[in-house]
């Protein structure tokens, strides 16, 4: 490969456009990030698009299969189904965006401090992060909410601070492996601080398993979500997301199966659009990849 | 005049293991009171084996590794322990080339950004002019201009090296460590860089510090060499003379394992024998004794200082003066004539090539 022969490639496009070109050849990506904007568009005009309001209880028709008017059906107290799901859909994903956002607020900054600093601020938080890991994940979040008071909000909280030590650990591990290389030996001896080093040379080489890790974690939130409304201490009723819905479902699961079906297949086809969209971030993030 | 580089009495132990309450057990002496001097546009070539302590002495000079004791001085300067703070204008004087060029750049970042760095970190060239300088740098390594928007990965190993070389020259140095800049190059690629090393040199008039095992290619860049052995220096002194006269038994070993390319040229040293000692438990004494065909009891008793003795240049050995004449190891004319016939077409065939 001679120097001549690669310049006919003449590249002008910025930065940008080359990770939006490496993004729409990732088929899967396309598709996943078509579906999220879809559910995140209906979530955002629920009230334009939905024909029933989603309390809205109707005891003439309880427990009727997907119709014409009802077209997902309705659920126990007559409520129309479809409605429930898009009202649903603000919910849930309001709990994926933001525990997932709490989590990394607070696990990445501890994690990058405890590998790139190590000594015996890596001993501190990695044993915090190791302590809050040997407790099952909906145990914690449980206790949390329950600790917190039942709300929407406090079940965000509580997911995302139990989240945390995933991305302390796996941040840490990453660092610690990025740390020794040679290009951030290089960065130290031009004179880049080591804030510098952390956020600008390491941080963005450890990115990749950060996003796989965060698509990942979107989908345990989603369903923990589910968890905590079925104890009370998610959404409050009357008001639904996926979780609380399914949740009330499963007591008429034989008997009126769509009711858990609906919101058991927008749960299922949001968390493999995430990891869809997760693989193609990671691999469009990579410069080597073309 | 005072030198560009002085390192005083420099150490540095590393703890291998450590008690449960972090005392340390077991340390290593990778580099065991060195002194030297580098002067204003000088190369000094470090030498010795791997494991040696010669890239950790580099390290050192450097302040990327903190020294156990001694000094390090940049022109009267005394930078041993300099906050990092106030250590920033000094890592703009003294830049590294590191040994692996597929590890030494970061491969999310563009060649651009990669040399502008520096200027930016330095405030060396205003942000407006940055990318006419970083293109500049690139024309300057034998790059070209339009090479700015790539990542490391669209590179070849010289090329990789070239952008390194970039990155160190955009701070405007004094003194550049090269860590065995060339060993992981392919071999007709290393003749260009060495030369471009050289060029940059006479252009600016930078010194190096240049670490390397290789001494076929010390011999061709160095004015004068320093040979570690286990961390200690050896022996040290202009190149003719270390290679023309070597004064340790180690040198001598060293140069005789410089491949000869002549099938007619009989090797009469014998290779040296036996493993580099482990540095955690080094042989007392003369550190070489136990691989030393010339060693008396003496050495395994009492360590020789780095001293010149009847006008010849320093080394470290109680028998500098007694060992036999050593002008036998390398042929002073190397090869025959039909070999230089193809060295030399070799030759003009690499030097065209960087213009493309």
């Amino acid at each position: 490969m001679s120097v001549s022969a690669e310049d006919h490639i003449s590249r002008g496009e910025s930065q940008l456009a080359q990770f939006a070109k490496r993004l729409v050849r990732h088929k899967g990506a396309v598709v996943g990030l078509c579906f999220i904007v879809l559910v995140v568009l209906a979530a955002v005009f629920a009230p334009l698009i939905t024909p029933f309001d989603p309390a809205a209880q109707d005891y003439t028709a309880i427990r009727q299969s997907p119709n014409a008017i009802h077209w997902f059906g309705t659920d126990e107290l007559g409520r129309d189904m479809f409605s429930r799901i898009i009202y649903g859909a603000r919910a849930s994903l309001l709990v994926g965006a933001v525990s997932i956002a709490i989590a990394i607020a607070i696990g990445v900054p501890l994690g990058l401090a405890a590998g790139y600093v190590g000594g015996w601020v890596d001993m501190g938080i990695s044993r915090v992060a190791d302590a809050m890991l040997a407790i099952p994940f909906l145990i914690l979040a449980i206790s949390l909410a329950a600790f917190l008071g039942p709300s929407l909000t406090n079940s965000m909280i509580a997911i995302g601070v139990t989240a945390a030590p995933l991305f302390v650990r796996l941040t840490r591990g990453q660092v610690i492996n990025v740390k020794s290389e040679d290009y951030v030996e290089a960065a130290r001896s031009l004179g880049n601080s080591h804030a510098r080093v952390a956020f600008r040379h390491i941080l963005p080489n450890v990115l990749p398993a950060l996003i796989v890790q965060m698509t990942l974690t979107i989908a345990t939130a989603i369903i923990s979500e589910a968890s905590l409304s079925f104890l009370g201490l998610g959404q409050q009723p009357p008001a639904a997301s996926w979780g609380s819905i399914l949740n009330t479902a499963q007591r008429s699961l034989t008997t009126a199966p769509w009711i858990a079906a609906w919101p058991g297949m927008m749960i299922f086809l949001t968390v493999l659009s995430f990891n869809l969209l997760g693989d193609g971030l990671r691999d469009a993030f990579d410069p080597r990849s073309r | 005049m005072t030198p560009l580089l002085k390192v005083d009495h420099l150490s540095k132990e590393f703890v291998v293991e450590r008690t449960v309450f972090g005392r340390p057990v077991k340390t290593v002496r990778a580099v065991d009171d060195v002194s030297l001097e580098i002067g204003k546009g000088e190369t000094l070539a470090l030498v010795g084996e791997s494991g040696c302590g010669k890239s950790t002495l580099g390290r050192l000079i450097m302040r990327l590794v903190d020294p156990s004791s001694g000094t390090i001085t940049l022109t009267g300067q005394d930078i041993t322990s300099l906050s990092d703070r106030s250590l920033k204008p000094v890592r703009r004087r003294v830049q590294l080339i590191f040994q692996d060029p597929f590890a030494s750049l970061n491969p999310r970042m563009t060649v651009g950004q990669m040399v502008a760095e520096p200027l930016m970190l330095h405030d060396i060239v205003p942000a407006a002019k940055r990318t006419e300088r970083v293109k500049e740098l690139l024309q300057a390594v034998g790059l070209s201009a339009q090479h700015i928007n790539r990542y490391p990965h669209e590179f070849s190993g010289g090329q990789r090296q070239r952008i390194v070389i970039a990155r160190a020259l955009a701070a405007e140095p004094e003194l550049i460590v090269c860590d065995e800049p060339v060993s992981a190059l392919d071999v007709s690629i290393r003749s260009q860089v060495l030369n471009l090393l050289a060029d940059l040199q006479k252009q600016f008039g930078f010194s190096y510090l240049f670490i390397s095992h290789d001494l076929s290619v010390v011999r061709h860049i160095a004015d004068r060499v320093a040979v570690m052995y286990l961390g200690r220096i050896v022996e040290i002194g202009a190149t003719e003379d270390v290679f023309g006269d070597p004064r340790h038994p180690y040198t001598r070993a060293l140069i005789a394992s410089i491949p000869v390319p002549n099938p007619g040229w009989r090797e009469t040293t014998r290779p040296l024998e036996g493993d580099l000692p482990s540095p955690i438990n080094p042989p007392s004494g003369c550190h070489f004794h136990t691989r030393c065909p010339y060693a008396q009891p003496i050495c395994t008793t009492e360590r020789p200082a780095l001293v010149s003795s009847q006008g010849h240049h320093p080394a470290a050995c109680h028998f500098q003066n007694e060992l036999p004449a050593a002008d036998d190891l390398m042929p002073v004319e190397a090869v025959d004539p039909r070999l230089s016939r193809l060295f030399g077409a070799f030759q003009a065939l690499s030097t065209k090539e960087p213009a493309a």
